[in-house]
């Protein structure tokens, strides 16, 4: 069975998170470390949104600042973000990689399975769901809303028809990098009192539509599950789910110092969080 | 099947090229809008600016996923279509016309060569 790498890299700051990630991304490219697993989480919790969305327009930094939250643009696709209790996992792993198919849609279902295994493990059924174009149309994708959880169109992990991760990609040197949220608990009040809407009315009409569509672990499980607790879940599953087995390792030299300079270029600075 | 016009060139990165003289347009083709699903962002460059084969000259975003672009040939940008930033979905409507994404003055035809023939292309994504 091949071998990939495993990381946990414990809480850290939103740039450095990011970094990582995209470091690995870098050194996979290369050829110099594996396919990675890495397991992660976030102090101070923070609202991260999607590459291409529109910082100024979408989120109000006043409560993010009010909040003590940290903020970050993400490199990959997708909305809003509040990242606190939860468990964040990200993947990286060749584009010509014999398990990935070339289709995007696809690619999120082999990899899901990890998370879908994953659940299983602590004892849940979480199944996977294709929204066809019909359901999209139908409005299940709703418009104008800035949070991710909200549009679980295409292949999403659902418990009873809720989401329970939110996952997002970049492609690029041919290498694919996946990362998402699991959520341990999540308050929809807060995400929604640090983005920006129109009214008060459709703030609070987004928020019920949102409430119907995204769900935590704890809400499934009526019990509190410990960050530790799917750390070794979630492990557990992606190697039963990706057919691999996980080594623990450590980010290389390379990465850590690729990592410390795109903190220092990228993901710490203004130019790009609030670019767009 | 894919559509794959004969009148084109293509990459390996799914670009397709159609030679005007010195000028290139660049587009990306029917069967990469088909693997990367509903397109909702197109970034492109600003003309003016030089591109190397091989090295990214945008970002498009679908199915909350953002991929590079590669430029299938060197040169210097003459125009961008600049319609995909409100309309990206014509990427996947009609990606041999309107999803057109730039235009290039080619700076070494020989990178043409480098090319795939409309036959090569389509047995490359029949693999």
């Amino acid at each position: 069975m091949e071998t990939w790498r495993l990381l946990h890299t414990g809480l850290a700051d939103p740039a450095w998170n990011m970094a990582v990630d995209e470091a690995i991304l870098h050194a996979n490219s290369r050829g110099l470390v594996p396919p990675t697993v890495r397991f992660y989480g976030w102090n101070p919790p923070t609202l991260s949104i999607g590459y291409f969305q529109r910082a100024g327009k979408e989120v109000d930094f006043e409560a993010v600042r009010a909040q003590g939250l940290g903020f970050i643009r993400r490199p990959t696709g997708g909305r809003a973000v509040l990242h606190d209790r939860e468990l964040t996992y990200s993947v990286v792993v060749p584009e010509s990689h014999e398990k990935m198919p070339t289709s995007v849609n696809e690619s999120y279902r082999v990899l899901s399975m990890g998370l879908l295994e994953g659940f299983r493990e602590l004892g849940l059924r979480a199944e996977m769901t294709s929204l066809g174009e019909d359901e999209k149309k139908a409005g299940m994708e709703p418009l104008g809303s800035a949070a991710c959880f909200d549009s679980p169109s295409w292949y999403e992990l659902v418990v009873e028809g809720r989401k329970v991760v939110g996952s997002a990609q970049v492609r690029q040197r041919h290498t694919i990098l996946q990362h998402g949220s699991i959520l341990l608990d999540l308050d929809v009040e807060q995400l929604f009192s640090v983005l920006l809407y129109a009214s008060e009315r459709t703030r609070e009409r987004m928020m019920r539509l949102f409430r119907d569509k995204a769900v935590s672990i704890k809400d499934i499980a009526a019990r509190d599950i410990s960050f530790d607790e799917a750390l070794r879940a979630f492990t557990t599953g992606f190697e039963r789910g990706l057919g691999v087995e996980l080594a623990p390792g450590l980010l290389t030299p390379e990465e850590e110092e690729l990592a410390a300079e795109l903190v220092r270029t990228k993901y710490g600075t203004d130019s790009w969080n609030y670019q767009k | 099947m894919s559509n794959v016009p004969n009148n084109l060139k293509y990459s390996k990165e799914h670009e397709w090229v159609r030679v005007e003289g010195n000028r290139a347009v660049i587009g990306i083709t029917d069967f990469a809008q088909s693997e990367l699903g509903d397109i909702v962002f197109v970034e492109l460059p600003e003309a003016g600016a030089d591109l190397a084969q091989n090295t990214t000259f945008g970002t498009v975003e679908s199915v909350k996923t953002v991929s590079d672009l590669y430029a299938p040939i060197s040169g210097t940008i003459v125009e961008v279509n600049a319609a995909l930033v409100d309309s990206p979905e014509k990427v996947n409507e009609a990606p041999y016309e309107e999803g057109w994404m730039i235009v290039v003055e080619i700076k070494d035809a020989g990178e043409l060569d480098s090319l795939l023939s409309p036959d090569d292309y389509t047995a490359y994504i029949s693999k």
